[in-house]
């Protein structure tokens, strides 16, 4: 069975060398792929050193771009399993099997690493109210309950990266509006719990402003994803 | 009432000018004909309007406007927003093609990194 970490980086040459160092051990039982989307620090560089596969966008996509590109080719090239990690170090490896045996387990197509499966005392106030919000959102459109959909450490199998790389896929930021329509389009979500670390170095892509676009954005693919015709779904079977 | 001669002259003319830089640009092939159709249309309905100022007129009269000249204006302004709106909906498609190209070429260059063999990528 094939299987792999996918780990989309952009400019990470900070973490990059310290997260692919502790997930080698994997390699034989998971292929590590890295989608590099058009860095211009030192990530290609240090990239380099390992002997992992290596996708690089010329130009800089987005990371709903990189992780699509990734899911493609694993896809494309016969993986059953995609673990999704990030390349600022926030992710513990220790998880990524539980993961992967929770979809094996239990035939789940998507299985998120959730932070806040208990409670939200670790995201703070704004953070943990954002949550709540999206998260009641998710609900209300299609009575499943996810704690924590803006986790980006997710295991999912070939049908859930056949909806990944869909065209009909929000891309711009894939959290709680991926995941309406993934629910919507008859996948099976599960979350477990896990520990994520502090990231090694950087910033939230959600900060300041970009929180408050990010909160917009969000709300309107969420309402265009509520809207979609079952059809525009079917479509993608 | 009619149009004053040298308004209907002024607005033929302008009408004209553009009419010839777009077909001049799409000739040299410098803009694209899906993308220059709002441009003629543009560039006739203002000829139009003056051939048929009573139908200006009553589009004044219906629309409430005062004069003429304020709904010339007003059609003026709607016509940018749809070329601003054409615009966008160009911008997305080819921001969605660019990044179909990104990732064909991300995918086909580790294709070839695994199909030579060589166990890093030559970037």
């Amino acid at each position: 069975m094939k299987k792999a970490i996918l780990i989309p980086v952009f400019n990470e040459e900070k973490s990059i060398q310290e997260v692919v160092r502790a997930l080698l051990h994997f390699k034989g039982e998971f292929d590590i792929v890295v989608v590099d989307d058009g860095s211009f620090d030192r990530t290609p560089d240090i990239l380099r050193e390992f002997d992992i596969k290596i996708l690089r966008h010329c130009i800089n996509s987005g990371y709903g771009a990189a992780l699509q590109t990734g899911l493609r080719y694993l896809y494309e090239n016969g993986y059953e399993y995609a673990v999704l990690f990030d390349g600022d170090g926030q992710h513990p490896p220790e998880y990524v099997k539980p993961l992967l045996m929770e979809a094996d387990k239990t035939g789940s197509d998507i299985v998120i690493g959730s932070r806040f499966l208990s409670d939200y005392k670790e995201a703070g106030f704004f953070k943990g109210l954002a949550l709540r919000f999206f998260s009641l959102i998710i609900y209300l459109a299609t009575r499943v309950i996810i704690r924590d959909p803006t986790s980006g450490f997710k295991c999912l199998n070939r049908r859930a990266m056949r909806y990944y790389i869909a065209d009909i896929m929000p891309l711009s930021f894939p959290d709680a509006d991926a995941l309406i329509l993934a629910i919507r389009s008859g996948l099976k979500i599960r979350e477990v719990a896990v520990r994520m670390r502090e990231r090694i170095s950087g910033r939230s892509m959600h900060y300041g402003m970009k929180a408050l676009t990010y909160m917009f954005n969000m709300l309107f693919s969420i309402l265009i994803c509520i809207l979609r015709s079952n059809k525009d779904l079917k479509m993608e079977d | 009432m009619d149009m004053p001669m040298k308004q209907k002259v002024f607005a033929i003319v302008l009408a004209g000018i553009l009419l010839v830089i777009v077909f001049e640009l799409v000739r040299r092939r410098r803009l694209k004909i899906e993308y220059s159709w709002l441009w003629i249309f543009t560039g006739l309905s203002i000829p139009f309007l003056v051939w048929r100022y009573d139908l200006l007129l009553f589009l004044t009269d219906i629309s409430g406007a005062v004069s003429s000249t304020s709904t010339l204006f007003a059609f003026a302004f709607f016509f940018i927003i749809l070329l601003n709106l054409h615009f966008s909906i160009v911008i997305s498609d080819m921001q969605n093609k660019l990044k179909h190209l990104i990732q064909e070429n991300a995918i086909l260059r580790q294709n070839i990194v695994e199909l030579r063999g060589t166990p890093k990528n030559d970037t």
